[in-house]
């Protein structure tokens, strides 16, 4: 079962954070592999956290990016094909900050003042959408849900709170309760798929749910580094979950068994708009933002599997040259 | 009427321990409140030392309003005490020690009655469990309990899936109930439940009520509502189990069932400076998101509720004098 080293990192994290984590360890691991052998291990780390965590279309983003440049970039040294690797490291997280700050921008300026805003999770696209309103004058109050099993709701009432917010917290269970004082939903994603259904934290869809319900509008805020271009292709990934380790152990030993996903999908006719760097739009037009990023629609695109096999074959060329120096 | 300085003076002292102890919450839960509260009326009849009839009268309606104000919020507590004073104000008697009868009568019906229930409506609802069924519960309810329990020592086979329950994790109790009687039963968190019924194919939702109003909404539990509103999209059976002394007959005379508010230390044990916390403690769940009401009588769509309402209060359902309907929580802990 996944769960383990990545899962525990989301606690209290947004999936952009967890995800560059991951990405900065990858990032030392290649800087301070000494041959080839570490460096084709430091792959095989990336390869493994995807493998861990398929939801987030950041890693899978970052991944495509660093394996391409290594299939197919210009390099003849280990020295070189680190350099590039932290190049296309390095321009993935300026692009997804700048991606970020845009998106949220966009999204603020959807926010009226006065709006009461009720939110699931933690997402630092919200919290930013969140400052921007407030920066252009407008009153936001917000309500966060606590977000179990993970508690990463109450991350994000804390961040609010220290960054100036009226923020309100409840339990999960009270969303369907609270959706009727609020104005406005907002949600950060995951990864947004090929159909335009967005993957965020479990308790997500309820929220969604129980906005569309009140009449409440959603938006989900997300640079375009969380479309999945894979899922054109039919990929479906099966989501993270936590199992017995939710269960007190008086009542483990009784045979009371837990399970707790960690992500679910919101279906795309739930959602308003997606507010992306590239402006606002129905979730279901998810192809032209795909079609703007690869310059065509369906994207070519080569299998991640390949791009690591292309990038290791590369690499082991690479040995050999040094081994025949 | 006998003011209630007298009535105090004439109350025997184990009613008047009995009323305390339901004020201050020594007894809770429906069900026991509504039984203590009969029994109080029979010890009350039991113990009029007096002989004059109209002085009786008197006396019996003091002991109920002191009855019904020690918890003016809980909905069976005044419902098993206008239960039993209907003998009285029916005038279903022609002396003293014929009235004093009555109430000792009808006082043990409804004791009686109320531990029936729990069984009978168990055994009704087991009839709607099949073997193979993928059952999603919230909260803790005897009476949901008693529709599984049932339903398992038939020999039906299924599997349960018990929502945690924020704040306090009432789930906990029903998934130790059902473990010891060797129900397959999986702890789920509250924000899971969307998720949990698509991909366990959960085939029915039951849960308890605290209160049903009179146009068949249900209050219940934080979080039934949003589980209720999830079944409907999922096309999932969505059934309420329920004693019919949860009926609140103030609903009918149009009052509104008033939500009540707990600790914000439920939620999260250490404030944090500048974080509001609201935690209501049940919600509304709307009759049209209810399949069926399951109780000792019958199953009765939502809707119907007013039928019961009428039928139990004779279309006379209570003096309406500024009682605040709130809810009563059916929990076993």
């Amino acid at each position: 079962m996944p769960g383990g080293g990545l899962i525990t990192r989301l606690r209290g994290l947004g999936a952009t954070e967890a995800s560059e984590l991951v990405i900065r360890d990858f990032v030392r691991l290649v800087e301070k592999s000494s041959g080839v052998q570490e460096f084709l291990e430091a792959i095989d780390y990336l390869k493994a956290r995807i493998e861990e965590y398929p939801f987030s279309a950041l890693l899978v983003n970052v991944a495509r990016r660093v394996f391409g440049s290594l299939a197919s970039g210009d390099y003849g040294s280990l020295e070189e094909a680190r350099r590039i690797v932290i190049e296309a490291v390095e321009s993935s997280l300026r692009s997804v900050v700048a991606e970020t700050e845009a998106a949220a921008e966009i999204a603020a300026r959807r926010l009226s003042d006065g709006d009461v805003v009720l939110t699931f999770g933690y997402s630092r696209s919200v919290i930013r959408s969140l400052e921007k309103a407030a920066a252009m004058g407008k009153r936001i109050r917000v309500i966060v849900a606590e977000s179990r099993p993970l508690l990463d709701g109450l991350e994000a009432a804390k961040t609010l709170v220290e960054k100036g917010f009226d923020v309100t917290l409840i339990v999960d269970s009270a969303m369907r309760f609270f959706a009727r004082s609020a104005t406005k939903a907002l949600l950060g994603a995951d990864a947004v798929m090929a159909d335009g259904s967005v993957v965020s934290r479990a308790g997500s869809g309820l929220l969604a749910l129980v906005a569309n319900e009140a009449r409440v509008r959603l938006i989900v805020v997300a640079g375009s580094y969380k479309l999945y271009p894979e899922t054109v292709y039919g990929l479906t990934v099966e989501p993270p979950t936590l199992g017995d380790e939710i269960v007190p152990d008086e009542l483990r030993e009784i045979g009371v068994r837990g399970y707790a996903p960690l992500f679910e999908i919101i279906p795309s006719h739930l959602i308003d708009a997606l507010a992306t760097e590239r402006g606002v739009l129905a979730p279901e037009a998810v192809p032209l933002i795909i079609r703007e990023i690869y310059g065509d629609w369906p994207p070519r695109l080569e299998p991640i599997n390949t791009l690591v096999e292309k990038a290791s074959e590369r690499l082991i060329g690479l040995a050999g040259g040094v081994e025949k120096k | 009427m006998m003011d209630r300085d007298r009535v105090l003076e004439l109350v025997p002292s184990d009613v008047k321990r009995i009323a305390e102890d339901i004020r201050s919450m020594r007894i809770r839960g429906a069900g026991r409140i509504a039984r203590a509260a009969a029994q109080a009326l029979m010890r009350a009849a039991e113990e009029y030392k007096g002989s004059d009839l109209a002085e009786f009268l008197e006396y019996m309606e003091g002991v109920a309003q002191l009855l019904v104000s020690t918890r003016p919020t809980a909905v069976s507590l005044p419902n098993a005490v206008n239960y039993v004073m209907t003998v009285l104000r029916e005038r279903r008697y022609q002396g003293l020690e014929e009235a004093r009868r009555a109430v000792i009568t009808r006082a043990r019906e409804f004791i009686e009655y109320s531990k029936e229930a729990l069984k009978r409506l168990g055994e009704i609802g087991a009839r709607l469990i099949k073997t193979g069924d993928i059952i999603l519960t919230h909260c803790n309810s005897s009476a949901v309990e008693s529709v599984l329990v049932t339903a398992w020592r038939q020999g039906k086979r299924f599997q349960v899936y018990a929502t945690e329950t924020r704040p306090r994790f009432q789930g906990y109790i029903t998934a130790r109930d059902l473990a010891r009687e060797g129900i397959p039963v999986t702890l789920v968190p509250d924000s899971a439940v969307l998720t949990v019924m698509e991909k366990m194919r959960v085939t029915k939702v039951i849960v308890g009520a605290d209160t049903v109003t009179a146009n068949g909404a249900v209050i219940n539990k934080i979080g039934t509502s949003q589980i209720a509103l999830a079944a409907r999209k999922h096309r999932i059976t969505f059934i309420v189990a329920t004693e019919t002394y949860k009926f609140s007959p103030y609903t009918v005379v149009g009052q509104l069932v008033e939500i009540e508010e707990r600790s914000p230390a439920e939620v999260l044990e250490k404030p944090l400076p500048g974080l509001r916390v609201r935690n209501p403690a049940f919600d509304a769940t709307p009759p049209d998101y209810i399949d069926m009401i399951v109780t000792e009588r019958g199953i009765i769509p939502p809707k119907s509720a007013a039928l019961l309402l009428w039928d139990m209060f004779r279309r006379h359902p209570v003096d309406t004098e500024a009682k605040k309907p709130q809810v009563e929580e059916d929990t076993i802990a």
